[in-house]
């Protein structure tokens, strides 16, 4: 059998797969209990107007797509706050925008090639060692950053007008929780790809809610879940030949249905 | 502690605000809410109650008039509170601790001290035999307790709460009214308390406050409601 760990890109894969697996369903319980599971694929889409800019212009496609998606979620969270549109459709928006945009930037790089079909998909092998450092540094961030504003978070997802009034700055704290959502969704793209992103934010938490504990218990086990996917799906696409994003996807998916099964 | 009623800790001057321009749901409100007091919020549904509480506690932006805080450390139990998501993820413990996040400055986490404060205030809502049970397993009248041993842990000088009881059961209702008296007459915590249900609350409040887009009456709640050979009516109502 082959010994997948004397490949390098499987190594550097598990390695950005990692930081994102604890991200992602970190980010995830927030924006699951926010009805705001939609701005994660709003989001990834805007990432790939970031993408097809960076392979145009020559420079880090993971760089441009955090600059696209950090200025995108604070633009969406002022759209929807200002209430001239409804949250709904400035998220719709921003995803046909961007989309739009997109397709431009491709046809002015001579088309679809191999390379934007990996971000669209995934594919741990365009992951290069400075991703695993952007991805590793940034995963650290955004992990520090929420355990610094963890508590007021959880009191605004829970009741935001309490804790307005509690004295919490609310339009702050949310301000940096979009932006922090938007930078986990860019560290996403090489692992699971831009079309499978929301799923690793979404499904590991939808799972771990089924269990109805309290939650920073949720918290974890969502980031087991996580984990346990993105660990076995990188083996198993490795030994089977498989499309890494989509089989990870797959077995949170599995879990989720058995966790529903034993449950029932 | 006995309240004096006479240090203003709210100031409402020409208070007015309308969704729609041309019908104001709230037209030149006057009011005072005094240290103290526990002041009864009623009125028809539509007749601006709720507006009201948010103008005052900042979450809308009157468009004429004032509204002058006077203390800083406010509690708020909205109606979300018994209609909250059943789903979430927090128990008794989280919920109450939410009350101490803002209390000693932001972003330091509980210490010692504060998790005596959210133990203390989950005894006297007589919560904690529930403190490690999840929120959304609760009935409604042990939920309603939750969110107020939230407010308290928080050590507020006034709490507002709108429409606390809608969805809580003949018995829930009364130990909350018996909860609710003790904080303002024991703790001498101000307390305003927004309710279309006026039989209920002028037997609780002590001030009354009625409001129809304009204040059509304020005073102690027994000038409210005069009972006239056993027969309960509201008193005669000068437009203020």
């Amino acid at each position: 059998m082959l010994n997948l760990f004397q490949y390098d890109f499987v190594v550097k894969g598990l390695i950005a797969g990692l930081v994102i697996a604890i991200v992602a369903p970190t980010i995830g319980v927030f924006l699951v209990l926010r009805r705001y599971s939609l701005i994660a694929d709003t989001l990834s889409h805007v990432s790939l107007a970031g993408i097809a800019l960076g392979l145009l212009l020559g420079i880090s496609p993971l760089l441009t797509a955090i600059g696209a998606t950090t200025i995108s979620s604070v633009l969406i969270d002022k759209l929807r706050l200002s209430r001239k549109v409804y949250g709904e459709s400035a998220l719709a928006l921003f995803l046909s925008g961007s989309l739009a945009l997109a397709v431009v930037l491709i046809g002015l790089s001579h088309g679809f090639n191999t390379s934007l079909f990996n971000y669209l998909f995934g594919s741990i092998a365009t992951v290069t060692t400075s991703d695993i450092y952007t991805v590793s540094f940034l995963g650290i961030i955004v992990l520090a950053i929420l355990a610094v504003i963890y508590n007021e978070l959880l009191f605004i997802t829970f009741d935001e007008d309490s804790a307005r009034v509690s004295g919490i700055p609310v339009n702050a704290i949310n301000t940096v929780f979009i932006i922090l959502a938007a930078i986990t969704i860019s560290l996403a793209i090489p692992i699971v790809g831009i079309l499978l992103i929301s799923a690793l934010l979404v499904i590991p938490t939808v799972a771990a809610l089924q269990l109805k504990k309290s939650f920073f218990p949720t918290i974890l086990i969502a980031q087991a879940i996580s984990i346990f996917s993105v660990v076995a799906g990188i083996v198993v696409s490795f030994y089977f030949n498989l499309a890494p994003g989509g089989t990870i996807v797959l077995i949170s998916l599995l879990i989720f249905v058995i966790v529903e099964i034993l449950l029932s | 502690m006995v309240p004096d009623h006479t240090k203003n800790i709210v100031e409402i001057k020409n208070l007015s605000y309308s969704y729609t321009i041309g019908t104001p749901v709230l037209k030149d409100i006057d009011l005072n809410i005094h240290k103290g007091d526990y002041l009864g919020i009623v009125g028809p549904n539509g007749g601006g109650k709720s507006t009201l509480i948010k103008l005052i506690l900042g979450l809308i932006k009157p468009q004429s008039g004032t509204v002058n805080m006077l203390v800083k450390n406010i509690a708020y139990v909205g109606q979300k509170a018994t209609d909250f998501d059943q789903k979430f993820p927090a128990t008794v413990w989280d919920v109450v601790s939410m009350g101490r996040y803002s209390a000693d400055g932001l972003f330091k986490g509980l210490n010692t001290e504060d998790k005596k404060m959210i133990a203390e205030a989950i005894e006297q809502v007589g919560m904690s035999d529930y403190k490690n049970r999840l929120v959304g397993d609760l009935s409604g009248g042990q939920q309603q307790k939750t969110f107020i041993a939230r407010a308290l842990a928080q050590q507020p000088e006034i709490i507002f709460l709108d429409e606390p009881t809608s969805g809580v059961d003949q018995d829930s209702q009364d130990q909350f009214y018996k909860i609710l008296k003790n904080l303002n007459q024991e703790l001498g915590i101000t307390l305003v308390l927004i309710s279309h249900d006026v039989d209920v609350i002028t037997n609780e409040v002590t001030e009354i406050a009625a409001i129809n887009r304009d204040l059509i009456f304020y005073g102690p709640s027994k000038d409210f409601v005069k009972e006239e050979h056993g027969i309960k009516f509201i008193a005669h109502h000068q437009n203020a």
